[in-house]
């Protein structure tokens, strides 16, 4: 997803190549010392932008970028393995001084590493790469803690790694951390479920509500957290997805519900409010011009669609009809959302 | 660099809460259990990647007969009434699986198994098990299973909501420990060496050496020494 500032440094150069192809059509003709305080202008703004290290401003630099975001996540998932294999290889073999020295001692030189890198590399891929790696051995130090002294396993580790990633998130700028962070905060919301019905911690995640609202919450928490702005749509998208993703389920399996009650009951009601929800969803992605959402949401919409048209009639009518029936519905969508796009280019 | 500072800090106050309580737990013993330990209940150490550790593998369910899992018992683990009314009946389409109840769970190892334990006796974690020196006392998972007609229960099946019979045949519901918490308990470098080279190196039960299991006051629970 791209940061403002990179929407940015892109509307500048796109606007720079329009005004030459008006400039040299004839629609239009800066005088000189208009174009050079343009020109000054935009430099400094594109050479500020160009300092924070995370805008690509060439087409060349992007395709850069985005082998260095691939080779971010490759470096941390080998990283990870390398440092989890390591630990197992060596953990029999040790006294529990060196034991515990070998979980906890690597968490801090990662997050010391993570700085330096923060500092020397300013566009943030190794201080990533590095933060991820601290928050994966920060959970096999409570794993393997945990096994070391025998206790039972807890929702608190999902807790204690999601702040731990968050902190290097938020603290440097770095997303793949807030990604972790949003997982171990996340579920550890989601476990919380349990307690009201009296079961163990991991039975919470066979809960569809408090998904949902982990989902919800997850959504709307850019308005409360704004900055760094980079991150409000992996918010609003992961927490669009988990949200919809609950209603599809609960809306299809009701003994996932913690809601007691009648399971078709319960199922109905979440097919009524998955489509009053998702409808909503997309149309506030539409007025607020939320992209991500917005696709996602309408992803949801064929999803939830499809999901009713096989419940009614799947076994109802002939394959051949029922498949037609899909295609028909398909073009439905395509003709309200053409629609929807030409009243707001109308609009516009 | 505040922000490293206090991803460092959390590191110390998480591992520092775990270390701490582990230790005040370890200084209130609330029981030692000797138990007999042959090379099925060992795994792990040596030149594996698996941590060492002594396994509490459990009996099938149809040589034990907890207590604590009648129709109050049931009720007390916080089971709904549909649930406990289907106990000892064939599963039909109303049935649905319940979620497994958190419990204290006491066990004892069987005297003709001896790397089984028996489940004696299950309570809510709100209620209390006592310790002593022939059982010890862990967390565990209490749900249903369903009971086969032929052949014979098989208890290493299922550690979900319930082990479903085979498809097409259909059987008794009954309730159940699914899994105790933890399901294996830390050896150091020390106790898995001198074990093993009591028991040896084979999965068999044929050779035996001891081990003492100490629990703590607050329900831990450790291998406290072996011989």
């Amino acid at each position: 997803m791209p940061s403002a500032d990179q929407l940015r440094a892109s509307a500048i150069i796109a606007f720079r190549e329009e005004l030459a192809r008006l400039e040299a059509a004839g629609v239009l003709a800066l005088d000189p010392a208009a174009r050079d305080r343009l020109r000054a202008h935009h430099e400094a703004e594109l050479a500020a932008l160009a300092a924070s290290g995370e805008v690509d401003l060439t087409e060349a630099a992007a395709r850069l970028s985005a082998g260095m975001r691939i080779a971010t996540l490759l470096g941390t998932i080998a990283l990870s393995a390398a440092y989890g294999l390591f630990v197992s290889a060596h953990w029999g073999g040790l006294a529990l001084a060196p034991q515990l020295a070998l979980v906890i001692v690597p968490t801090f030189l990662l997050v010391i590493l993570t700085h330096v890198a923060a500092v020397l590399e300013r566009s943030g891929y190794v201080a990533s790469l590095l933060a991820t790696v601290a928050a994966i051995a920060f959970a096999t130090n409570l794993g393997t803690l945990g096994q070391l002294l025998n206790l039972p396993d807890s929702r608190g580790a999902l807790l204690a790694v999601g702040v731990f990633a968050m902190l290097l998130a938020y603290g440097y700028s770095l997303t793949l951390p807030l990604l972790v962070g949003i997982g171990g905060i996340g579920g550890w919301l989601w476990t919380l479920g349990a307690i009201p019905l009296g079961l163990w911690w991991r039975e919470g995640l066979t809960l569809i509500e408090p998904l949902m609202l982990v989902g919800l919450l997850t959504l709307v928490l850019p308005a409360w957290l704004p900055r760094p702005a980079k991150f409000a749509p992996w918010y609003r998208g992961i927490g669009a997805t988990l949200l919809i993703l609950g209603l599809l389920v609960a809306a299809g399996n009701g003994q996932l519900s913690a809601i007691p009650g009648d399971v078709k009951t319960i199922e109905i009601g979440y097919k009524i409010l998955g489509a009053i929800v998702i409808a909503g969803l997309v149309a506030w992605a539409i007025r607020r011009d939320q992209r991500l959402v917005m696709q996602i949401g309408a992803a949801g919409a064929v999803l939830y669609l499809f999901m009713r048209l096989v419940d009614w009639f799947w076994d109802w009518v002939p394959q051949w009809l029922f498949f037609l029936l899909v295609g028909g519905f398909a073009l439905a969508v395509l003709l309200v959302l053409r629609r929807l796009r030409h009243t707001r280019v109308e609009a516009r | 660099m505040k922000w490293a500072l206090a991803a460092a800090s959390l590191v110390v106050v998480a591992n520092g809460v775990v270390l701490v309580s582990a230790r005040r737990e370890r200084a209130l013993i609330g029981a030692f259990t000797a138990i007999d330990v042959c090379a099925e209940h060992l795994t792990g150490g040596g030149d594996t990647d698996e941590a060492p550790a002594l396994r509490l593998i459990l009996a099938p369910d149809s040589m034990t007969d907890p207590s604590g899992l009648d129709e109050a018992g049931l009720r007390a683990l916080g089971f709904a009434d549909a649930a406990i009314s289907a106990v000892g009946r064939e599963r039909d389409s109303t049935f649905h699986w319940p979620r497994p109840r958190p419990a204290w769970v006491g066990l004892r190892q069987r005297p003709d198994s001896l790397a089984q334990w028996a489940v004696t006796e299950v309570v809510p974690l709100s209620g209390r098990l006592e310790r002593d020196s022939i059982s010890i006392v862990v967390r565990g998972l209490v749900g249903f299973r369903e009971r086969r007609q032929e052949p014979p229960p098989d208890a290493t099946a299922g550690h979900q909501h319930g082990a479903a019979a085979p498809a097409g045949t259909r059987g008794a519901l009954y309730p159940a420990v699914l899994e105790v918490i933890p399901s294996r308990l830390h050896l150091d470098r020390g106790q898995i060496a001198a074990l093993r080279s009591v028991v040896g190196h084979t999965m068999e039960c044929g050779m035996k050496g001891q081990a003492v299991i100490a629990s703590g006051a607050g329900g831990g629970i450790w291998v406290e020494s072996v011989r």
